[in-house]
């Protein structure tokens, strides 16, 4: 639009401000209204031509003022919910920790039992296979049938118990290798995130300041008192 | 005395800011008068000085009133106990500045001329 009046500019602006944060972008038009009515009807085509187009002078202001961003909005409320959570939930930690340790532990040593077991088994299956091949190799000489029963009752149960031994052991070592893997690579986690953070700890100094200057009163750093007793400003 | 900054030498950036409160040292202004007495004195243009004035305000330099006036408003701009100090702060600076410029100004004049 080519001639611009002082209300159709600024409703042009109104929409082109529309990114801006909702409060600036009040604050902005009120200004810009103001002007506007003080140039009075014989400037305000003067100062139009001077603001610029409703455009450039939008993305004049935005550039310089925070642009509004809901999802920021969105994040803080996520924290402060997780926060109060975290608080309700803080006594109840320890006991679920607690459940959750010994449920694993109880498993582990369900295992564990497991396995003791079956070594148990074996080795009662493989005495007792021993016990009846001693006895029938004594028995063999006077009454050759029973010896024999009881040679091959042993050999049987040798056999089974050996046949009980073999995976349960082989189970075992490759329980046994997977812990201790696991804990290796717990150990090496662990020492890598200690040398990470010893390196983020090491962070440069802030460059030194001569004295107080303008801008640190102004971003309120320092008090009257502290103010400006030495100003060193570079030249250049 | 009112006189044209010549072009070279900028009106920009932290002059703005101390050049904005210097005006209002001299008492409580709006929008409009503000920029018209800033364009007196460099080259402005109608909206450089808003960006500037709520940057300040929401420093805490600057607090605003509202004035009626003709059936419309008038925002008035007013220095704050640290807009001052900001502004001695400002004029500390420039003075310090404008000695060490003086003083190479000075030495230039006074030394004889270096013969290539």
């Amino acid at each position: 639009m080519d001639i611009w009046t002082k209300e159709t500019y600024l409703a042009a602006l109104e929409r082109e401000l529309r990114p801006m944060d909702p409060q600036e972008r009040l604050e902005a038009l009120e200004y810009y209204r103001e002007y506007l009515e003080e140039a009075g009807p014989e400037r305000e085509r003067q100062v139009i031509e001077g603001l610029g187009s409703p455009k450039e002078l939008a993305a004049q202001l935005m550039a310089q003022s925070p642009v509004s961003h809901p999802s920021a909005g969105w994040k803080w409320l996520l924290k402060i919910g997780l926060g109060l959570a975290a608080l309700i939930a803080l006594p109840l930690v320890p006991c679920l920790a607690a459940c959750v340790l010994v449920t694993a532990l109880s498993l582990v040593l369900a295992l564990a039992g497991l396995l003791l077991g079956l070594y148990a088994t074996a080795f009662s299956l493989g005495i007792a296979g021993l016990a009846c091949l001693l006895a029938g190799l004594f028995v063999a000489p006077q009454t050759p049938f029973a010896g024999l029963t009881l040679l091959g009752s042993g050999i049987a149960l040798g056999g089974l118990g050996g046949l009980l031994f073999i995976p349960t052991h082989s189970l075992t070592c490759w329980l046994l290798g997977k812990w201790s893997s696991w804990l290796r690579r717990i150990r090496a986690r662990r020492r890598g995130r200690q040398d990470a953070r010893r390196d983020i700890g090491q962070e440069p100094a802030a460059p030194q300041e001569a004295g107080p200057t303008a801008y640190e009163i102004l971003s309120g750093e320092l008090t009257a008192e502290e103010g400006p007793q030495h100003t060193e400003t570079e030249v250049g | 005395m009112e006189r044209r900054i010549p072009i070279g030498f900028q009106f920009s950036g932290s002059i703005l800011d101390f050049m904005v409160l210097a005006i209002l040292r001299n008492g409580d202004t709006y929008g409009y008068v503000l920029t018209q007495r800033a364009k007196e004195l460099m080259d402005l243009s109608d909206s450089t000085l808003y960006p500037i004035l709520r940057r300040l305000q929401k420093e805490g330099a600057l607090l605003t009133y509202d004035q009626p006036f003709q059936g419309r408003n008038r925002r008035y701009y007013s220095l704050t106990g640290q807009g001052q100090r900001t502004l001695d702060a400002y004029i500390q600076d420039w003075n310090h500045y404008k000695e060490r410029i003086e003083q190479i100004l000075a030495e230039g004049e006074s030394r004889p001329q270096e013969e290539d």
